[in-house]
């Protein structure tokens, strides 16, 4: 029985002794340091510079993927909850009484707009539940005609919803109180009637009533489907549809302050009957951020995810190929004394190496895009700061993952069977 | 039981006794049997055979390349079997080095770069090991191709660069298998009388090959056929006049 052989019931079992080697002949070998290693890796990357490229391609996608989907996540979650809390969450629309019973009036508007909190607020509806009317340029003229909607809409409620005029401009409260027969124009109603310029007041023929067109409607933050339609003061619309139709009250409120109003707006436009009116409350601004935050990430993710699984495919596909040409390298360095952990290291490290410049090139490649696709959406290109350490990271990371298997393959070829080969 | 052996085999630097190699499988291979023999520091041994004898076989043992599956081993007294693979790579850095048939060179590193690898496992500091290596490559006429790339070198440079390699450390055994086989007569020449240089200079110098002219070159000659080894050159030249012979009658019958 020799030394190592120790009958413990078990066949062949050999029970690994230390000290069976001269502590002199240990000394003489070093291991291989990480940083002699890493050297190694260094120098068999760079003199490889075709398998370095082609390896590193993957990652350097992946990468890619990642700096430009987290950008322009952060960009278009900046961008979208910016124009969401500049108007969706500071805007209460309340609603409420019937045709013949209208709760919602001027006076309750005033009452309303004296609230703190309320920046501004206004009377607004459509005319016969968007049913369009023919109108024409001319009296009895029906060639010319166009189909078009009607909104009426308060003086007030067309600052509140942001409208602005290109050509002319916006009536006042006091085309209401005297009755003038006015009329403003979204700017594709005023394509369709063939009015460029409210020059020489043009006027607009419906039921044969008549209108001056005052303004051309080219923008509404709001509410863009009055760019569509004809917007008349409250006293006109009452005048073509008989003013049965629901009214809306729309109020621009400070920041913070909507879910407040959206309580004592009802108090204020009709204090005799509050409950019959609806108050539309935005949701908070924290949940919808969360909410827009959430559904935009989870799909950009997964790209993410998809990007390094083909990182790390193609890193670990190369470095088993490379493994393969390698063998009688591998079996030298064994020969050599490079015991099976040095051999891993450097395979491992080689890997990583591969990943970082993969990593370094994926963000640099990847911020130029992202900074590219959030001008060409005029986007503020917003990037959380840790992306320029993480994404690198990420490179070693999945140099890291794709060398595993390929070390522990090397890791397990014997100096003899690649020296022979 | 001491590690290391008594003082007869204490004087020896390499004792075999009964080593056998037997490759597993369908059938099992003897490649190697009940070889024992000693080999001492400094001395300089041919070990000569045929294609498949097992000298090859020989060299991978002795060099702790392969494993014998039966018999003593000893290094310098250490019984091999009873390390683990960790510590037989010690040993191996620490005692051999190796020229074979083919250089082996890194295609991706230079011949210093070359030179340098058995040295970083000595933890040496790079100044050391640059001179170390630049000394190695001095010594078999290179030292002008320094920062050649393999690829960029002779067959003769490359084997010379791999004998550099294999001696820069300072091994106490230096196992050649075939180093000559894949290189004309002149550069063949020039590689042997480095190696005895080197033997010289007090590295045991063990070599394989089937030319019975190199061997004739060494003090001292083994002979290995169908795994057994004697020594001498006798076995392997009673094999090579039976071969002749048949050759000879084989000839003389197709001019009949």
């Amino acid at each position: 029985m020799t030394a190592s052989r120790i009958r413990t019931g078990w066949p062949s079992c050999r029970v690994r002794r230390r000290g069976l080697l001269p502590e002199a002949i240990r000394t003489e070998t070093s291991k291989l340091g990480i940083l002699a290693t890493a050297h190694e890796a260094l120098i068999g990357v760079s003199r490889q510079l075709g398998r370095t490229t082609i390896c590193a391609l993957g990652t350097t996608i992946a990468v890619t993927a990642f700096v430009v989907t987290n950008g322009l996540s952060a960009s278009a979650n900046n961008s979208v909850l910016s124009t969401f809390n500049a108007l969706n969450a500071t805007t209460v629309e309340f609603q409420g009484g019937t045709s013949h019973h209208p709760l919602l009036t001027q006076a309750g508007v005033a009452r309303l707009s004296k609230l703190h909190g309320v920046v501004s607020a206004g009377l607004i509806w459509d005319l016969d539940q968007q049913q369009p009317y023919d109108v024409s340029r001319q009296p009895h003229d029906s060639s010319n005609d166009a189909e078009l909607s009607f909104t009426a809409a308060s003086a007030s409620a067309l600052t509140t919803i942001g409208a602005t005029t290109s050509s002319g401009r916006m009536y006042d409260s006091g085309a209401d109180l005297h009755h003038q027969m006015v009329a403003l124009l979204g700017y594709q109603a005023a394509q369709a009637l063939g009015i460029t310029s409210v020059r020489g007041a043009p006027a607009i023929f419906v039921d044969g009533v008549a209108l001056t067109v005052i303004g051309i409607i080219d923008s509404a933050q709001q509410d863009t489907e009055v760019l569509a339609n004809v917007v008349v003061p409250p006293y006109v619309a009452s005048i073509i549809s008989g003013g049965t139709d629901e009214r809306t009250v729309i109020a621009r409120t400070r920041a913070g302050a909507a879910q407040l109003i959206g309580n004592q707006g009802p108090y204020a436009l009709d204090p005799y009957q509050p409950t019959a009116i609806q108050a539309a409350v935005p949701p908070s601004p924290t949940t919808l951020r969360a909410q827009v935050a959430t559904s935009l990430s989870d799909l950009l993710h997964l790209l993410e995810l998809a990007g390094i699984a083909v990182g790390i495919l193609s890193i670990a596909a190369i470095t088993i190929l490379s493994i393969n040409q390698r063998r009688s390298e591998i079996g030298l360095l064994r020969a050599l004394g490079y015991r099976r952990l040095d051999i891993a290291r450097l395979i491992s490290l080689e890997a990583m190496v591969i990943g970082l410049l993969g990593g370094i090139l994926g963000t640099s490649i990847g911020m130029l895009l992202f900074v590219a696709a959030a001008d060409s959406q005029q986007w503020t290109p917003v990037i959380p700061a840790g992306i320029i350490v993480i994404a690198p990271v990420l490179g070693i990371a999945t140099g890291a993952v794709a060398g595993t298997y390929p070390a522990f393959l090397a890791m397990r070829i014997t100096p003899m069977a690649a020296l022979r080969s | 039981m001491s590690a290391l052996a008594g003082p007869e085999t204490k004087r020896s630097l390499l004792s075999l006794d009964r080593i056998g190699r037997t490759y597993g499988g369908q059938p099992a291979v003897r490649a190697l049997s009940t070889a024992s023999f000693t080999v001492d520091a400094a001395e300089a041994l041919a070990i000569i055979g045929r294609s498949g004898s097992g000298k090859s076989t020989l060299l991978n043992v002795l060099g702790l390349l392969d494993t014998a599956t039966e018999g003593e081993y000893r290094v310098a007294g250490v019984q091999v079997a009873d390390l683990p693979d960790h510590d037989r790579t010690l040993l191996r850095a620490a005692f051999f080095g190796f020229v074979f048939q083919q250089s082996f060179l890194v295609a991706s590193r230079t011949a210093r770069e070359n030179v340098e690898m058995p040295l970083r496992l000595r933890g040496m500091q790079r100044r050391e090991r640059e001179q170390r290596a630049t000394e190695a490559l001095v010594s078999v006429g290179l030292e002008g191709r320094a920062g050649f790339l393999p690829r960029a070198m002779s067959g003769g440079e490359c084997q010379r660069v791999a004998i550099a390699r294999a001696i820069a450390h300072r091994p106490r055994v230096l196992l050649c298998d075939e180093p000559t086989g894949n290189l004309d007569e002149h550069t063949a020449r020039d590689v042997l009388r480095l190696l005895f240089r080197a033997n010289k200079q007090g590295m045991t110098l063990i070599m394989v090959t089937h030319d019975l002219a190199i061997a004739r070159a060494f003090p001292r000659t083994m002979s290995v056929r169908d795994g057994r080894v004697s020594e001498g050159a006798d076995s392997f030249l009673a094999a090579e006049s039976l071969v002749t012979d048949l050759a000879g009658s084989l000839a003389a019958a197709s001019t009949r």
